[in-house]
């Protein structure tokens, strides 16, 4: 029997990968592949909530989180595109229009 | 067979304005993809009549306090409140983007039913206990701005900002949902106000508090606080002003309607965590966003700085809800916020009607001299940053009154020195537009901003409105509003 406990620490450590990437990474892609790993962390204490409390609510959740992230990696690649066919590069180092 | 015992008419007496806004949507989109057989005019005729549908709906919406699906929808003074100001709201900036040079842009079939989606989404968000449509709510609304942003004029520097958006804006509910899922987790239940009961007892333990501070973390990525703003001036500054001026207003109701849920009842409990976390977001987002727009040149990023250190007044008086009684503080927040959306709703439009097709990022000397030009717009403009900047007798005045009484009362006494010497560097700049419009002499040509007389027109009808309310919630009405929200105070008190 693992304690509950131990599901937090992989999410927060699943999770502060996803943050790092969002904060290091230069490619907009895996800028967007870090934003779905943040949110599949959160998915790990979802079901092992729902399992440790023997309710069904968290895996209901999961289930609207993960249809959530695909809408917003729908709209995050299409951005990306009209990024990309405007500069030819998918570097966050090109966004310096706005500053200030 | 199945029975609903919940789908009761009072249930859809309290879904309709959603469900009006959701059908809305879906036609304008039909319509969208039908160009050969719907015209410009008819999307127009279809959103035009689903907002005014929707606010009908919200004003025969009832008051009394009832939950529906297991607490997926909630009615209440205070849910009705909050949907009526955000669709009063969208049918203003609706008014005021028709007579805008982007309006041919605005009203297409695609985008208007976007936009009337998060306008829907905003409303479930408001009128939710429940986590898992709490966080659809947000993200309907948060992702129909994503892609109104870049989309309504696709340009270099609206697709800038709204990438920037949309990935500090994912990572910011990426964390609320970090912190809803640990709150869920040890407090065993879905409902905000159950988690709410159930955390007296286990506030101390180590995931709780965690769970706590993310909660306030993303939800102070949302309302734009010092250090979590940076997307707020880039997104503000390349959106279609019509948006900046949604995005500014809809965006801080709704999220300090769910904070309010949650902090009024639940912040005494928490208080060692959320506390010291509040007080260093509220004294940042002052003195920073009041120093930051003091260098600002662009005009809509300067008003997006000082949105900023608006929120964070509001946040002084969010720090306030520990005493034992949290009506006094609610209230202060709602009366701040209703000053805050109607004089933001003002200042938008005056620089709305200002832009032209040519120049439509205006900044601050483009304002020179322009009291010999438009008078009447310059003097609105005077009024709503004087009020703005807290000067009486304007509402602005009024709504820092609340807050910082509300502060005093729980001897916050730093917190409303820090916020006053805010409210004194902010007159700086305020001011200083002032001055440019009556002082100094136009900008060479002056052809850079629309000096074409004001005949009648639906902008000039939401500023004048904003004009009246301003004066007289800075004069006769405070006390009057004051006592109508008492209702919604009482209905997020803890218990």
């Amino acid at each position: 029997m693992i304690p509950v406990e131990n599901y937090f620490v992989l999410s927060s450590l699943v999770f502060l990968c996803g943050l790092a990437g969002v904060m290091f990474r230069r490619n907009l892609i895996m800028v967007l592949m870090s934003i779905e790993l943040m949110l599949n962390a959160v998915n790990i204490i979802f079901v092992a909530a729902s399992r440790h409390l023997a309710q069904v609510d968290g895996q209901i959740m999961v289930l609207f989180v993960i249809t959530v992230a695909a809408c917003e990696a729908a709209v995050g690649l299409a951005m990306v595109i009209a990024l990309f066919r405007r500069y030819g590069t998918v570097n966050t180092e090109f966004l310096r229009l706005l500053r200030g | 067979m199945f029975s609903f015992p919940e789908i009761t008419s009072a249930f859809y007496y309290t879904a309709a304005p959603v469900l009006i806004l959701v059908a809305g949507s879906m036609i304008t989109l039909l319509q969208g993809v039908s160009r050969g057989y719907s015209s410009q005019r008819a999307i127009e005729v279809v959103s035009w009549l689903t907002i005014f549908a929707a606010i009908l709906a919200a004003v025969a919406m009832p008051v009394d306090q009832a939950s529906f699906l297991a607490g997926g929808l909630l009615s209440g003074t205070l849910v009705r409140i909050a949907q009526l100001a955000i669709l009063m709201i969208s049918a203003a900036v609706m008014m005021m983007m028709r007579e805008h040079h982007t309006a041919p842009a605005f009203f297409r079939g695609e985008v208007i039913s976007i936009f009337l989606m998060l306008i829907s989404g905003m409303l479930v968000l408001v009128s939710s206990d429940d986590l898992v449509t709490l966080f659809v709510g947000l993200e309907l609304a948060s992702i129909g701005l994503y892609v109104i942003l870049g989309y309504v004029q696709p340009n270099r520097r609206s697709q800038e900002g709204a990438i920037k958006y949309f990935i500090l804006g994912s990572v910011a509910a990426a964390i609320l949902l970090f912190g809803f899922a640990l709150l869920y987790a040890s407090c065993g239940t879905m409902r905000l106000s159950g988690i709410v009961a159930a955390l007296p007892p286990i506030a101390g333990h180590g995931w709780v508090r965690l769970g706590a501070l993310l909660t306030l973390v993303g939800l102070g990525f949302k309302l734009a606080l010092v250090p979590f703003h940076m997307w707020a001036p880039d997104a503000y500054e390349s959106a279609p002003t019509g948006i900046t001026a949604f995005m500014a207003t809809t965006v801080k109701v709704m999220i300090l309607t769910v904070a309010l849920r949650l902090f009024a009842g639940a912040y005494s409990s928490l208080i060692d965590v959320w506390y010291p976390a509040l007080i260093i977001l509220a004294v940042l987002s002052v003195i920073a966003g009041n120093i930051m727009a003091l260098v600002q040149s662009n005009l809509k990023r300067m008003l997006a700085y000082s949105s900023i250190a608006h929120s964070g007044y509001m946040a002084v008086a969010v720090c306030a809800l520990s005493t034992t009684d949290t009506n006094l503080p609610v209230r202060a927040i709602l009366f701040y916020l209703l000053t805050y959306v109607i004089v933001s709703l003002g200042a938008f439009a005056v620089v709305m009607s200002l832009e032209t097709a040519e120049n439509d990022q205006l900044t601050i000397d483009d304002l020179s001299g322009l009291a010999k030009k438009r008078p009447g717009l310059a003097l609105a403009m005077t009024l709503f940053m004087l009020s703005f900047g807290g000067m009486p007798p304007t509402a602005g005045f009024i709504g820092k009154f609340f807050v910082f009484n509300a502060a005093l009362n729980n001897h916050l006494y730093g917190l409303v020195f820090i916020g006053i010497i805010g409210s004194a560097i902010s007159l700086f700049y305020y001011l200083r537009l002032v001055v440019r419009m009556y002082m100094a002499e136009p900008v060479a040509p002056f052809g850079a901003v629309n000096t074409a007389k004001g005949r009648f027109s639906l902008t000039n009808l939401i500023l004048g409105f904003a004009v009246v309310s301003t004066l007289l919630l800075g004069t006769i009405l405070p006390a009057e509003i004051m006592d109508r929200l008492v209702g919604a105070a009482t209905e997020v008190a803890r218990k």
